[in-house]
């Protein structure tokens, strides 16, 4: 449905965009996931046919975005990510005019108009003047603007950014709600959220794709270690002692906080669940187990991990030389 | 097609709902008026003083009108989702400009009154005195639906009201021009003042694909007019020295071309001039939305 090939697009000297090759299928959500800056919204905004890339190719729905531009964008909806909207129409109004532009045919425009006003849960709002509305409903009329001519790929730029916790989850079962025949394929610089909302993950990094796999695979792939975070009230040299002497566990760094408590940083072997060990070990001493909680990866560390083994044995005396 | 008009009618639409629309329209009301009742109080009635001065502040009006079209749309970045929908550029230019053509062509409608009022003075010359009195109250209603139809869309019936109000203008427009000594020259006045509107306004839609800010497209649109008007005032004043560039600069001026249709002479020559110049300004503001777009 999605298909891009060796994506290159600069601005002035800076690669903005530097090889970037992907496919998502029909009914998939791809998720794309990048720190700010990483290329993203220029990926995007090339695949909606907005701007030509410099090298390679995209196509969508079998439609080349630069060859047969009009008809590729027949088949997408795409959310930029600021949410232009034009401030001055209520929400009714605009989508008519996106549907009919679109090519919604006469006899066909007020239920496509209804669907998309109740997929995204505006219908309330449809009299409103979009320029009124608040950022989470502007957010909801985008997409609903992205889904009303029930294109066969949505491309939405970040749809998430800004919402509150609520309105959040809202989003995720939207998303959900959405998918049906559709590809979605949509950009987010958190991870858990696009854990969360996809089902596959393309990663992306100053241009270049680092990683392409499923949400389950890349954690567990990545993930080699268990990481904790155990925070104990009790005699910090001994009982990290204690916890290294644990079977499975492989690393312990410790930090005092300042109300007298100790956080132990523990990193544990990803075959054995090193949780019950570690707290009835505790307990058994004596000492208060305040916390103990699971690390997730952050996006950062992903992307440490990631470089560091795509990178070519060697390449870190190179760049030492440097 | 279809996408033209559709779009033009988004365009028509928010002149309506917009400030900008309305300060134009009666702005422009305002100047035509005093054009046209100052004459008509000192001396005999006729449209041409009107019709003569109204390049001079059509130079000032109409680009107040385009400044918006594209400029807003790349500040905002609504362009994005515009140009991201299947149309192609030239049917996105075309639409927007079909859209500000017909706002102008309110513009003149409104100003339809001068000629019935005309009509209506020269009752006491024998001519019967209804037409006016009739066109004007026809008038004020065709207006007033036609800007309730325009604030409060989905009212289904009130669009038909305005076009039937805007037909029985038509024919009674029609009825009291030809009783006027001078229907000709009314005609090819309006003609001719659509004519040159629709170029200053191709200009206008130029500028305002060359930038993201509205008072920049404003201001170069004015310039670029005013600029017009200057070479204009100049073929006068080389006309003693170098006879053929006033020749050339004649040829070309858009001023000298409406004094044409105000006389009631429609010659080839002058609609090529206006027509050419709107190709001209139209096919740059593609060229302009595309490279703009692809940045
Ligand atoms: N119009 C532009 N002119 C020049 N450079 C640009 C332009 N747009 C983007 N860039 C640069 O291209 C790179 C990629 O930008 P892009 O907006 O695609 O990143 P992103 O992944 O969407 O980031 P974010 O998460 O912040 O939205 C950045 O370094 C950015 O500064
Ligand atoms: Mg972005």
């Amino acid at each position: 449905m999605v298909e891009v090939e060796n994506l290159t697009k600069y601005y002035g000297d800076l690669a903005a965009v530097d090889g970037v090759t992907f496919a998502a299928q029909k009914g998939e959500i791809l998720g794309f996931l990048g720190p700010n800056g990483a290329g993203k919204t220029t990926t995007m905004r090339i695949i909606a046919g907005f701007m030509p890339p410099d090298r390679g190719t995209a196509r969508v729905a079998g439609y080349d975005v630069v060859e047969d531009s009009v008809e590729a964008r027949r088949h997408l909806g795409y959310l930029p990510e600021n949410v232009p909207l034009y401030d001055d129409m209520t929400v009714g109004h605009y989508l008519t005019f996106f549907a009919k532009l679109r090519g919604v045919s006469k006899k066909q425009l007020r239920a496509c108009v209804e669907a998309a006003l109740e997929a995204t849960d505006v219908a309330e709002r449809e009299h409103w003047l979009i320029g009124k509305l608040s950022k989470g409903f502007r957010r909801r009329v985008g997409i609903a603007q992205a889904l009303v001519h029930n294109p066969d790929v949505l491309i939405l730029d970040e749809p998430t950014e800004g919402l509150d916790p609520i309105q959040v989850i809202a989003m995720r079962d939207l998303i959900r709600k959405l998918r049906g025949q559709r590809t979605i394929f949509l950009s987010t610089h958190i991870l858990p959220e696009a854990q969360a909302m996809s089902d596959r993950i393309v990663i992306i990094d100053r241009g270049r794709v680092v990683a392409i796999d499923t949400t389950h695979n890349l954690t567990t792939r990545l993930q080699r270690v268990h990481r904790l975070r155990v925070e104990v009230r009790g005699p910090r040299t001994e009982v990290q002692a204690r916890l290294n002497a644990l079977p499975g566990i492989l690393r312990v760094d410790s930090r005092d906080t300042r109300d007298g408590a100790t956080v132990f940083d523990v990193e544990g072997s990803m075959e054995t669940d090193v949780r019950e060990r570690i707290s009835t070990t505790i307990v058994k001493n004596g000492w208060a187990l305040l916390e103990l909680d699971t690390r997730e990866m952050t996006l950062e560390e992903i992307f440490l991990e990631l470089t560091r083994r795509q990178r070519p044995a060697g390449a870190s005396q190179e760049v030492a030389k440097v | 097609m279809k996408a033209v008009l559709t779009i033009a009618e988004r365009e028509i639409r928010s002149y309506f709902t917009s400030p900008v629309g309305f300060v134009v329209l009666a702005g422009f009301l305002l100047i035509t008026g005093f054009f046209f009742y100052v004459p008509l109080a000192l001396e005999h009635g006729t449209l041409r003083p009107m019709v003569q001065n109204t390049t001079v502040y059509l130079t000032f009006l109409l680009p107040a009108l385009t400044m918006r079209l594209l400029a807003e749309e790349k500040k905002t970045g609504t362009i994005e989702i515009l140009m991201t929908s299947p149309v192609t550029e030239a049917q996105a230019v075309l639409g927007k400009f079909l859209g500000v053509c017909a706002f102008y062509v309110v513009m003149l409608v409104a100003t339809l009154q001068f000629p019935l009022v005309l009509s209506v003075a020269r009752a006491t010359s024998g001519t019967p005195i209804f037409p006016g009195y009739v066109g004007i109250i026809i008038l004020v209603g065709t207006l007033t639906t036609a800007v309730m139809a325009a604030v409060t869309p989905g009212n289904r019936p009130l669009p038909w009201v305005a076009a039937g109000f805007a037909l029985a203008l038509v024919i009674v427009t029609i009825l009291a021009i030809g009783k006027l000594p001078e229907s000709g020259p009314v005609i090819t006045g309006y003609l001719g003042l659509f004519l040159l509107g629709a170029s200053f306004l191709a200009v206008g839609l130029l500028c305002s694909a060359l930038t993201r800010n509205q008072i920049v497209a404003y201001v170069v649109g004015l310039v670029l007019l005013l600029g017009m008007l200057i070479v204009d005032w100049m073929s006068d004043w080389v006309r003693r020295s170098v006879p053929w560039i006033a020749e050339v600069i004649s040829y070309i001026s858009v001023r000298q071309h409406l004094e044409n249709f105000a006389k009631g002479v429609i010659d080839t020559r002058d609609i090529f001039l206006y027509v050419s110049l709107m190709v001209l300004c139209l096919a740059l503001t593609v060229r302009a939305v595309a490279t703009t777009r692809w940045k």
